[in-house]
């Protein structure tokens, strides 16, 4: 659960925080941008400033970042569209598989909201061209809102080579495309993305553009822009099941159409 | 066929359609307008590949008044809009017309009105791409070369009506309808119009959300191996059309004079009583602008629609169907055939004081889809409503709920105004618990999308609210009672739905 507005509880704020610092002497809370060795716990909004030519957050594989609540912002006027708000680099021996960012807001134009960390969690993105990125191994993307601007970018693209490796219950509006996956190679049983709610895209609500195994299932797409398609698939061996969308052959179930009970809904 | 005719004419001169830009148009032709634009003139193309008019006005309109565009070489178009909105039609007594040879006559004109296209000389008489799809095609005369009217159509109001089309391979052809991608209720309409000569299809349509009805074709030439009168879809709405191409879509093999042509007649059965079974339907019915009811419902049992058709082809009138039953005998409408007919056309109520409904379809420019609240017994109040599709103009559901048991699920229900009005409930008192608004989508609601404020035990989950409108200062997604729970609702409404809480349970899945 996302920890919206810490601010209106002050005095049990700061406790918890203080028994967070006693008893997890790892996790710092340091609130700029910059090269994070550790885990961290932002205790305030951190803002890019102009002209940053890396990532805000930059964590070392493996580690968590955990934003508390908080935002990490572009500065006013700041465009930020040549950076992430959040990366995380495999380093001494780390894979950024093992990273994990949850709980708080992106708010601004970066390029990625959170690029190459293996889970990303519970986080609200607004104004990103991609969301999440992770062009190697991925492993789990969930209850992230993303709000995308402009028509090119993805909601959530990633490369995911594990069967147990999922991208579940998001809501993504806008861009070009909403999810976009590159599944496991050579396996019957592909990553499952299921139970996602996308919305406004102009390309394709969701993609696997090669002939990995990916399972899709239960999702919603909703209110394409003309031209675009819900479910773009290039073999058999992505599966697709209860898929809902407006018009498309891909989906078991198209919204306003009368569907015999089990097809579409589960009674 | 006329195609190798154009080209044999384009072909060598196509470096000059290439540089049409700056010398295509004969001296009368104004080609680009920018706002309404009527003749004071004939007008003629004397280039290949002429635009005679190019329409980019938005929301103009290109009167013919009564004058002619001709062409004396293979123009490109007569008329094209690159605007939304714009109105092609001929407010001239005599009409003018358009004539000579096109490669289109009308293209990309969202609506087209009265127009004469004389001559067989256009190859695609009128056309309309995806992205400039037809909205409007009436009381015309096309009398094509090749392709009479090829278009996307622009969604559920458009319509092809009381058009003459003649055409050497196609009379109408519907690529696809945009119906998904704007808001318009409702499904489209080819209805009334007389086609001939055609080789290839009298009417084709690949979308799923057109009407065909009344139309006549005669004198064809069906010689392509696979041409046919009509091919459409399954499960597309279709009746009384006469042609010579026989069943299912014909009615009569040889076509009879347009003046013979068949009107909609009142074909209804009236009261039906099902005395506890199931009574179902073995044909369409058409209230054709009858005071209605359709079908009275009296006494228990259930109607099963089985596929099949209740129409008002006249004006907007009457009830498709009402249940009479008294005291605490249930009436069930159903629809258990695998293509599922409907409850489509202009009555003001669809379903009228039915208790249970399930996997019906309702649609068209009705007022209400379902009603429950003119009589506040159990027979009258809704025990459920269930797998059904609801679309109306103004309120897709207004009901009354039966008791703390009855229940609203997996529905889709689409109206301008309302998506669901829960009332009261008739009876708190019997059962515990709370009744169940659960699984629904809504969509298009401008007023309410979930109105429950006036019953206290309401259960509300995992509803999909969408197309609704944040921006009406009086439209909302969810007005609630103070005993109603909700959770898990998904919508577009700032503070009521997702603000920015991911969706943590599935909507329409779960």
């Amino acid at each position: 659960m996302i920890l919206r507005n810490p601010k209106k509880n002050t005095s049990a704020f700061a406790f918890m925080m203080a028994i967070a610092f006693l008893f997890v002497p790892a996790a710092h809370a340091l609130n700029t941008c910059g090269n994070y060795f550790n885990d961290l716990t932002l205790s305030s909004d951190v803002t890019m400033p102009a002209n940053n030519t890396a990532p805000c957050i930059l964590m070392q594989a493996g580690k968590k970042l955990n934003l508390n609540g908080w935002a990490i912002r572009c500065a006013s006027g700041s465009p930020c569209a040549n950076q992430p708000a959040v990366a995380c680099a495999d380093y001494n021996g780390g894979l950024a598989v093992n990273s994990v960012i949850y709980g708080g807001t992106i708010d601004g134009n970066f390029s990625i909201g959170v690029d190459n960390c293996g889970t990303v969690r519970d986080m609200k993105m607004t104004g990103p061209t991609t969301g999440i990125r992770y062009s190697s191994n991925g492993k789990d993307y969930y209850r992230n809102v993303i709000q995308l601007t402009g028509t090119t970018g993805t909601g959530i693209d990633v490369k995911l080579e594990d069967s147990t490796d999922t991208i579940h219950d998001n809501r993504i509006d806008g861009g070009g495309t909403g999810i976009k996956v590159i599944g496991k190679s050579g396996s019957a049983t592909g990553p499952r993305v299921y139970q996602n709610v996308i919305r406004g895209f102009a390309t394709y609500g969701l993609r696997n553009a090669d002939s990995t195994y990916v399972r899709f299932e239960e999702s919603v797409m909703i209110e394409g822009l003309p031209g675009s398609t819900g479910v773009s698939i290039q073999s058999g061996n992505a599966t697709l099941s209860g898929l809902v969308c407006e018009k498309g052959s891909q989906c078991s179930c198209e919204l306003d159409k009368v569907q015999a009970p089990g097809n579409c809904f589960t009674p | 066929m006329i195609l190798n005719r154009f080209w044999k004419l384009a072909l060598p001169s196509l470096t000059a359609m290439i540089a049409l830009e700056a010398s295509a148009y004969a001296a009368a032709c104004p080609g680009v307008v920018t706002g309404s634009y009527t003749l004071t003139a004939d007008l003629t193309a004397t280039t290949t590949g002429a635009y005679c008019i190019i329409a980019q006005g938005p929301n103009t309109t290109i009167d013919l008044n009564g004058f002619t565009i001709s062409s004396t070489t293979a123009g490109q178009a007569a008329i094209t809009c690159s605007a939304p909105g714009i109105t092609v039609k001929d407010s001239g007594s005599p009409k003018g017309s358009i004539t000579g040879l096109w490669w289109y006559g009308i293209k990309d004109c969202e609506r087209i009105q009265g127009v004469e296209m004389l001559g067989s000389g256009a190859t695609y008489a009128v056309y309309n791409a995806q992205s400039r799809p037809l909205e409007e095609l009436t009381d015309s005369i096309i009398d094509a070369d090749t392709y009479g009217v090829t278009a996307y159509l622009m969604g559920g109001g458009s319509q092809i009506v009381g058009n003459s089309i003649t055409a050497d391979n196609k009379g109408i052809e519907i690529l696809g309808n945009n119906n998904e991608v704007t808001d318009t209720p409702g499904v489209a309409a080819i209805e009334y119009n007389v086609i001939r000569l055609v080789a290839y299809y009298g009417i084709k349509s690949v979308a799923r959300d057109v009407r065909i009805r009344s139309n006549m074709m005669y004198d064809l030439n069906l010689s392509y191996p696979s041409g046919t009168c009509v091919d459409v879809p399954a499960g597309t709405p279709y009746g009384q059309l006469q042609c010579p191409c026989g069943a299912p879509y014909c009615e009569a093999a040889a076509a009879p004079p347009y003046d013979t042509f068949i009107e909609p007649t009142n074909n209804c059965p009236g009261t039906l009583a099902p005395g506890g079974t199931t009574i179902s339907l073995s044909q369409d019915y058409d209230l054709a602008g009858g005071v209605g009811p359709c079908i009275t419902l009296d006494g228990p049992g259930t109607l099963n629609l089985n596929g099949h058709y209740i129409t008002n082809s006249g004006s907007v009138n009457g009830t498709a169907i009402e249940c009479t039953s008294t005291g605490n005998y249930s009436a069930t409408i159903q629809d258990t055939a695998t293509s599922k007919g409907a409850v489509d056309g202009n009555f003001v109520t669809g379903i009228k004081s039915c208790a249970r409904i399930d996997s019906v379809r309702v649609m068209g420019a009705m007022t209400i889809g379902v009603e429950n609240s003119s009589s506040a017994d159990e027979a009258h109040s809704l025990d459920y409503l269930r797998h059904s599709v609801i679309h109306a103009a103004t309120a897709a559901v207004s009901t009354r709920l039966n008791n703390r048991h009855s229940d609203i699920s997996d529905n889709s229900l689409r109206a301008s105004d309302t998506g669901l009005y829960v009332a009261s409930i008739r009876d708190n008192t019997t059962y515990t618990g709370k009744a169940t608004v659960h699984n629904n989508q809504l969509r298009d609601a401008h007023g309410v999308s979930i109105d429950t404020s006036g019953a206290y035990y309401v259960d509300l989950q995992d509803n999909l609210m969408y197309r609704t409108d944040p921006l009406d200062t009086l439209g909302t997604c969810l007005d609630l009672n103070t005993g109603n729970v909700e959770d898990r609702s998904l919508c577009n409404c700032p503070g009521q739905c997702e603000g920015d809480v991911a969706p943590f349970a599935f909507p329409l899945l779960y």
